[in-house]
């Protein structure tokens, strides 16, 4: 007898499959370490390969589990992220039931580690990815539990049913995941088991930047996408192309770089509540902001509110929108925005800060005194000076000399907005206007598949307010070369795969109860107006169902046909027993094997009414034929 | 919380097996996360384990529905006071392979068995009447936890299933066969299924098997002319005051008869149980000779014919 039968191998292969699935989808996530699912992953490609020629005890297989259980722990001790610690430990524990012996414990072992790991997967990434291991561990869940179904059976196992005839279950389960996943209601208690992802490093977005460090490579790192919101996209596009996303304003110059000036909050929002900054209404939009590792809300010129925030917020004097803390996952926005770009209302006068010429060198002076000569008011200066750097050369390697930034740059002329901004706002304060710079975004991207814009870290930018005629305004002094530079390799693809993932967002995590009641609502209509057609077609149906199963009735065949049969087989020397099923009784005198077995399975499907009905006289002429 | 089987709908119940009381916990844990959090992908989790559950009742569902009639598997007949073992065949309209538990009651007994479905199907199992007589089964339990093990699906139906209890065989012309065994030698002519009350010499120990430890005895030849023809007469009277085991044992006698006739009947071979006449070489009336058998109460009017074998307890005849 052999070791490990056919049934046991393709049980064993399939409940690593489920464990795979889980391990795959886990490994999506950026907070799991790639050594431990990568060893797990080594483990059971081995066991798929060469089957369960090496497999450890399960006694030896839950020492691993306590050794990875006590591990964890000092990991935790040494300070590891406990997310992390709660990974490595699931991963571990799939490492001691991958390469544990294949007995009918293991497999149900497999079976649930590798669905807590989907599970656990569900909250730890929230990729696009995450569908494939899903959709994989729902045929793979189903065939594994179908081979361990019809193992140790008395009388033997049972066949596997065939995949052919299986698969076509896939698409009603994947049907009916869908109707469930809408039709429920969400609650959203809380948020702490949510989809997370690990908060993107910026700089720039922090009480203190120092020149140089901010918006001076290209990264092509997605930290933001817009998309309308019942709007045309045409109309969309011309709405908020070109817009400056306004981030965090910086009032004071240290010489090397800027500083926060820590303005007094205004404003604060608990969860759920929309913040408006104006009475005015506008259009709306919805902001999908990437978890970064600063607080700032970019808001885009002419924005008017945030509706029903995802998370508590303030804003302070300076109009700078920020989380109380950093949120830790995606969060969606709405928010509502005017045609007119100009800056929020109600911020704040400058603030002593803000016209401090202290720093100010007195080359800068030099240059902007003879810049703005001529000048008759404030707004002509700002101009001015805004002009005249416009025609320099944009360069983001230009090297910055880190003891005296602005004055090497006013000598080379060459550098990147950053430089620009904080020339610019030093020249104003300089000729007595306040100023300071703002660090934010500015345009993005038009994604033409999705209709929407997407916002990189390459668009990252400087720019500067400047108070003039008894309000803030905007000045941007950097070459509009800045804005052809591009650190996307392939965009026609980067296209479709951006705009796949912001339908998995919008679609996906980010459903909500609000659009729920939407397609119900959509769906009641399509009902009402197609009401008597479907029921009309549902009525055909039963009709059509009852009179199919009528006829199979119709076909089996009773006692009076069996009985011309069982005269006919004792004509040709065969005794039938009573109970005794055709395919048992040895073939008639005079028939060919051939011709008997086609005749047994006729009968048979006669029997068992799929076959139409014979009539006793068609039976004889049957019976005719063999003889 | 495995034993609880909820009745869902009229002839039906469901309830959860092992492995699917762990999946209904992990699924309402999921649930129980999704509700909590709001988080979709959790959502998409807990659905895509209920669709699969429900995916699976749906088609254990569909089996049981599917289920043909049972009544063509079943043996015509049983021994009375035995356990009997089943074998039969039915075959299924469903190309799935799963189990069938089947629980088949008559008013005071029970056929239990399994019906192996895998293209076609199997009933096995085991039925025992404690008396003989015709049991009419009728309500039928079937289960299974087909096709994911999950679930048990239980279905209630009323099914019409005709079983004979024959009387237990009593041989009973032991003694001419032991007489021509001397004449002859030890040559047997065949072999036929133990009885209770053959002698132990006439088993055949080398063919017992070890799986079933069931019996066969060696037949002799009894150097009949196969063209002549065979009458056995039954007197079903039972004297005033006589034991009613006596009729049983008179049955038995008839039945140890006719199962030693069986492979070699022909047209014109007469069994006359009572005022019925049955030509057993009539398939039919085979099958109406079975019955009669079976179901035989003590009859007040000598049998019809003449000649033959007499079977009676009437002491003067």
């Amino acid at each position: 007898m052999p070791l490990f039968t056919s049934r046991l191998l393709m049980a064993e292969r399939l409940t690593l499959a489920v464990l795979i699935t889980g391990v795959v989808s886990l490994a999506l996530s950026d907070f799991v370490s790639s050594f431990y699912w990568s060893t797990v992953m080594l483990i059971s490609v081995f066991r798929l390969v060469r089957g369960p020629v090496f497999a450890l005890s399960e006694m030896q297989a839950s020492f691993i589990g306590w050794a990875g259980f006590i591990w964890v722990g000092i990991e935790l001790a040494l300070g590891r992220a406990w997310v992390v610690a709660f990974t490595d430990f699931l991963l571990i524990l799939a490492m001691a039931v991958a390469i544990e012996a294949p007995t009918p414990r293991n497999h149900l072992h497999r079976m649930l580690v590798g669905m807590f790991l989907v599970l656990a997967a569900a909250v730890l990434t929230d990729s696009v990815l995450y569908i494939l291991p899903l959709a994989a561990f729902v045929w793979i869940f189903w065939r594994a539990s179908q081979c361990l179904y019809g193992m140790n059976v008395p009388g033997g196992e049972l066949s596997m049913p065939e995949w052919r005839r299986e698969i076509r279950l896939m698409p009603w389960i994947g049907l009916l995941v869908l109707v469930i996943f809408v039709v429920l209601p969400r609650f959203d208690f809380q948020t702490y088991l949510k989809p997370t992802q690990p908060r993107k490093e910026t700089s720039g977005f922090s009480s203190q930047v120092r020149l140089g460090d901010f918006a001076r490579e290209l990264d092509p790192t997605v930290m933001m996408r817009v998309e309308p919101v019942n709007m045309a996209v045409d109309v969309f596009r011309r709405l908020m192309i070109g817009r400056y996303w306004r981030g965090m304003a910086l009032s004071i110059y240290n010489g090397r770089g800027w500083e926060r000036y820590p303005a007094e909050d205004k404003h604060a929002w608990k969860r759920g509540m929309s913040a408006y900054f104006s009475d005015q209404r506008g259009r709306e939009v919805a902001l999908y902001r990437e978890a970064s590792d600063h607080p700032y809300i970019m808001l885009p010129e002419g924005a008017l509110g945030v509706v029903r925030s995802a998370e508590a917020m303030k804003m302070d004097k300076a109009g700078m929108l920020r989380f109380i803390r950093a949120p830790a996952r995606r969060i969606r926005m709405l928010m509502e925005v005017e045609s007119k770009r100009r800056l929020l209302p109600g911020m704040a006068p400058p603030a002593a800060a803000e016209l401090d010429t202290s720093r100010v060198p007195a080359a800068v002076a030099r240059w902007a005194n003879a810049t703005v000569a001529g000048s008759s008011s404030s707004r002509q200066t700002a101009e001015m000076l805004t002009d005249e750097m416009q025609g320099w050369s944009y360069d983001l390697n230009a090297p910055i000399d880190a003891a005296r930034p602005v004055e090497s740059f006013l000598n080379s002329r060459r550098g990147h907005c950053e430089l620009y901004a904080t020339l610019l706002a030093l020249s104003l304060r300089s000729q007595g206007i306040p100023a300071r710079i703002v660090n934010g975004y500015f345009g993005g991207e038009w994604n033409e598949v999705g209709g929407f814009y997407l916002i990189r870290q390459q668009h990252a930018h400087s720019w500067v307010e400047a108070w003039v005629d008894g309000s803030w305004q905007r000045y941007d002094s950097t070459p509009s070369s800045r804005w052809q530079l591009t650190g996307v390799y392939f965009p026609a693809l980067d296209e479709v795969w951006e705009s796949v993932k912001l339908t998995w967002y919008r679609y996906v995590l980010e459903f909500q109860d609000s659009d729920r009641g939407e397609m119900i609502q959509q769906a009641m209509v399509l009902l009402k107006r197609y009401l008597v057609p479907v029921v009309s077609g549902l009525l055909l149906l039963a009709v059509a169902w009852f009179l199919l199963r009528h006829r199979q009735q119709r076909g089996v065949l009773g006692r009076r046909e069996w009985t011309v049969l069982d005269r006919w087989l004792d004509k040709h020397g065969v005794n039938r027993l009573p109970h005794q099923p055709l395919r048992f009784v040895s073939i008639p005198e005079g028939v060919g094997e051939a011709a008997w077995n086609g005749f047994v399975d006729a009968w048979e499907q006669q029997l068992y009414g799929r076959g139409g009905s014979w009539s006793r006289m068609q039976i004889r002429r049957h019976l005719r034929a063999l003889s | 919380m495995v034993r609880i089987e909820a009745p869902v709908f009229p002839g039906w119940r469901i309830g959860v097996t092992r492995p699917g009381a762990l999946y209904l916990g992990a699924l309402a844990g999921v649930w129980a996360a999704a509700f909590y959090s709001g988080n979709n992908l959790l959502y998409l989790c807990g659905a895509m384990l209920f669709a699969l559950a429900a995916a699976a009742l749906v088609r254990g569902v569909r089996l049981l529905r599917q289920t043909p009639e049972l009544g063509p598997a079943l043996p015509e007949y049983v021994e009375a006071g035995r356990r009997e073992a089943l074998q039969g065949g039915v075959i299924p309209l469903t190309d799935d392979a799963a189990l069938l538990d089947v629980k088949w009651h008559s008013a005071d007994s029970m056929l239990t068995g399994r019906l192996r479905l895998a293209g076609r199907g199997t009933l096995t199992g085991n039925f025992f009447s404690e008396s003989r007589g015709c049991v009419s089964l009728s309500r039928q339990e079937l289960s299974t936890s087909f096709p994911l093990g999950l679930w048990r699906i239980i279905r209630f139906r009323q099914q019409q299933g005709k079983l004979f209890a024959m009387p237990r065989p009593v041989p009973w012309h032991d003694a001419q066969d032991e007489l021509r065994r001397l004449e002859q030698g030890d040559e047997w002519q065949g072999l036929r299924e133990y009885v209770s009350g053959d002698a132990l010499s006439r088993v055949h120990w080398r063919k017992v098997t070890s799986v079933d430890a069931s019996w066969t005895v060696k037949r002799f030849d009894r150097s009949q002319p196969h063209d002549q023809l065979q009458l056995l007469r039954v007197d079903l009277r039972l004297p005033s005051g006589a034991d009613e085991k006596r009729f049983e044992e008179l049955l038995g006698k008839a039945w140890f008869w006719f199962q030693e006739q069986l492979p070699r009947l022909k047209d014109g071979d007469l069994l006359v149980l009572g005022q019925a006449s049955f030509n057993l070489g009539d398939y039919q009336a085979r099958r109406a000779a079975i019955e009669a058998l079976a179901c035989a109460q003590p009859d007040l009017a000598a049998p019809i014919g003449s000649g033959g074998i007499l079977l009676s307890l009437m002491g003067s005849e």
